[in-house]
């Protein structure tokens, strides 16, 4: 009974946190978001992606050959719910409540203490790690569920050995749902395997290993198809050995933890880091608990995962990359759970319940304030809204040719076509052959595109002001003087909360410019 | 000079107080560390915790146009109360900030300043090692005490580069020495 009321409380604070205004926080459409839901999209429609490839195993995107389990799954919620964004971060959303609802059940099971183990899953929740990365339509958030049920069951399995057979195979499954956990599962398996050895290879429990290593390489034949492809290594290019102890170390800094977060400005929230900052102290005390009792399967298994996890992102030269290190998220918020449970047994259950409350509610007006007032306001341009709003006209307008400058601008193909509601068979016609047929041969990328009445691609004042279309680019793209040099007629323009002009459209008027030109131009014969 | 000379007889005795537990090392450490924290506080304005440029007005009131509710933006953008809290956990952060003691800030190293180790990258497993051992003796407890107190201070006064965070340097050199030392026996 009271673990359904516990579970109960749980779920209504994660629908609320979770799936309340999924569409508009955060704000805008990232491109990562957009290549995931429109390549769903389009398997969904025609069984191929954006390349006309069916069925592929890496999805290359604009060259990233991301895991394909998002996009799968994306599917069925945009076959339940359409093209919409909350469509499109809906498996994220579900993975972020499930992901919490796993750390309640951990927490219950490693300290048999119904009370701490809700507080612990409602600090998981409000993490702005988990938070953000659940209500954003990528991998990550599924990656990481798929990760912590793994050394979930990996637990259990130190006292259940049935359990590290369905460990390993998710584990390995996790592959799947994420870059950064290509590496660090199997590595972490590995490590788990070397540490409770003694354990795994009793005679007993031996079938069960074998089942699970044996599962885990089956479910690997895909990847393994791949693994000689430059496809399957990517992203080699981001790794930097330089600096990588300072790196690693900075994925355990309090600094980064409770006060700065990422710094990249798209990958955060304003004023907040990745843990409320009042958990620091937990934190300390967990980690002091978890070397005291270091030859227990928890810390051990603790330990091992946290050491591993933030391998992969401190390869790469990202001070503190929160989406590359999503799986560090497991074992530190278990040891913040053994450091509040380890207060709330000093502090008494009625003192304890009241400071949490005091602390729970200055938390939630901080976590409001950051999440719900200032993400939205100040950071839209780093999601991506002008190119939502971009979209939406584009969508409502099929007599103007638009002319999107990919020049200096974020990538923005993949919102255009999603949002605008692109049919993808009309969206694969120009994609080359050649790339179908060697999708994962890392074929080099071309940012330019053409579809529907859509072009994107970097301006060409010598010939695109002598076409009558709407040129779409920012301030610096499109300025003022260039404006009157070419006749430009402003046509609309893109703002962001705080009134910043985000984008900007000009319609040409190639017939104003040729009749200034005083000499012969090739541009302007046929012009009307 | 007398600011080095106060660090190193103070590193030199909270080692001595972890390892010997004798009360009167503490004492006089203590008393070095006031007069540490005094050349700190000697060069603080309390208006900085407190005053905003005029770009950092522009900023809030920029920020005060988000909010559904003028009363409530004024209380978590523009009371001083609310600016010095902000500026509070952000220096706490540095002050606690690993990196900053061992790897010059890398890789978060803070614009106009000239980062350096304030000590050498493998003295971090000794420190912690340290850490952990002397909390594991409850005689610390004024140690952490005054540790803590420490760390409050440097965060709210959050000295200037040459000099950073001198408060706390004690405090490493003597947790990394009591580690060695119990590392040794």
């Amino acid at each position: 009974m009271l673990n359904k009321l516990s579970v109960s409380v749980l779920l209504i604070f994660c629908a609320f946190l979770f799936f309340w205004r999924l569409d508009k926080v955060p704000p805008g459409f990232y491109i990562d978001e957009s290549l995931h839901s429109y390549n769903a999209l389009s398997i969904l429609e025609t069984g191929k992606d954006e390349y006309g490839k069916g069925f592929p195993v890496l999805f290359r995107f604009f060259g990233s050959y991301n895991e394909p389990l998002y996009v799968y799954l994306t599917t069925i919620s945009i076959w339940l719910f359409g093209e919409t964004i909350f469509a499109a971060r809906l498996i994220s959303a579900l993975a972020g409540v499930l992901s919490t609802i796993l750390i309640y059940f951990f927490m219950l099971k490693v300290t048999k203490n119904r009370t701490t183990s809700v507080i612990v899953g409602l600090l998981g929740a409000m993490s702005p790690w988990l938070l953000l990365y659940s209500r954003t339509g990528f991998e990550v958030s599924l990656a990481f569920f798929l990760f912590l049920l793994g050394l979930f069951t990996f637990y259990l399995g130190t006292k259940k050995p049935k359990y590290i057979a369905i460990s390993f195979w998710l584990f390995s499954f996790s592959t799947y749902a994420a870059y950064t956990e290509r590496f660090v599962s199997p590595l972490l398996a590995l490590l788990l395997i070397f540490i409770f050895k003694e354990y795994l290879f009793r005679k007993e429990n031996r079938k069960y290993l074998l089942l699970g290593t044996s599962g885990a390489l089956l479910i690997q034949i895909p990847h393994l198809f791949l693994v000689s492809t430059p496809a399957f290594f990517p992203k080699g290019d981001l790794f930097s050995l330089g600096g990588f102890i300072a790196r690693y170390i900075y994925y355990f800094s309090p600094e980064a933890l409770f006060f700065k977060g990422d710094p990249d400005l798209q990958r955060s929230v304003p004023e907040m880091a990745v843990f409320p900052f009042w958990l620091v102290i937990p934190y300390f005390v967990g980690w002091y608990f978890c070397f005291k009792k270091r030859f227990s399967n928890l810390s051990k298994l603790i330990i091992a995962s946290a050491l591993i996890s933030p391998l992969p992102a401190a390869l790469t030269s990202d001070p503190f990359a929160t989406h590359r290190a999503m799986p560090l998220l497991a074992p530190l918020l278990l040891v913040i759970g053994i450091g509040v449970n380890k207060i709330f047994e000093i502090l008494k259950p009625f003192l304890g319940v009241f400071l949490f409350l005091l602390i729970f509610m200055v938390s939630a007006l901080l976590l409001w304030r950051s999440f719900f007032v200032l993400l939205p306001g100040e950071r839209s341009f780093y999601w991506g809204q002008q190119y939502v709003e971009l979209a939406k006209l584009i969508k409502q307008d099929h007599q103007n040719l638009y002319l999107i400058d990919q020049g200096r601008l974020k990538i923005a193909y993949a919102t255009i076509a999603y949002i605008a509601d692109i049919d993808p068979l009309i969206f694969q016609q120009p994609q080359s052959l050649e790339i179908e047929e060697n999708y994962y041969s890392a074929f080099p990328y071309n940012p330019s595109y053409s579809f529907a009445n859509v072009e994107l691609r970097s301006l060409d004042w010598e010939t695109d002001i002598y076409k009558n279309q709407i040129i779409v680019g920012d301030n610096i793209s499109i300025s003022q003087e260039q404006a009157r040099e070419h006749f430009l007629k402003k046509e609309f323009e893109i703002t962001d909360p705080l009134g910043e002009v985000l984008l900007s459209g000009f319609k040409t008027s190639p017939k104003s410019k040729c009749e200034s030109i005083k000499y012969e131009n090739t541009h302007c014969k046929g012009v009307k | 000079m007398i600011l080095g000379l106060s660090c190193i007889i103070a590193s030199v005795g909270l080692s001595n107080y972890l390892i010997n537990n004798k009360r009167y090392l503490l004492i006089l450490s203590s008393a070095l560390l006031v007069i540490i924290g005094l050349f700190q506080i000697k060069k603080f304005d309390i208006r900085s915790f407190t005053g905003t440029s005029a770009l950092e007005r522009d900023f809030i009131d920029k920020r005060m146009r988000l909010y559904p509710s003028p009363r409530v933006a004024h209380w978590l953008e523009q009371r001083p109360e609310a600016i010095a809290f902000y500026r509070f956990t952000d220096n706490s952060g540095e002050v606690l900030d690993f990196n900053y003691y061992f790897f010059a800030n890398h890789p978060r190293e803070r614009a106009a300043v000239t980062e350096y180790a304030k000590f050498p990258w493998f003295y971090l497993p000794p420190f912690l090692g340290g850490l952990y051992l002397s909390l594991k003796q409850k005689r610390n407890l004024k140690f952490h005490l005054l540790f803590m107190f420490a760390v409050v201070v440097t965060a709210a006064v959050y000295p200037n580069e040459p000099v950073g965070f001198v408060l706390v340097f004690p405090f490493v050199v003597s947790l990394s020495a009591y580690s060695v030392n119990n590392y040794v026996k």
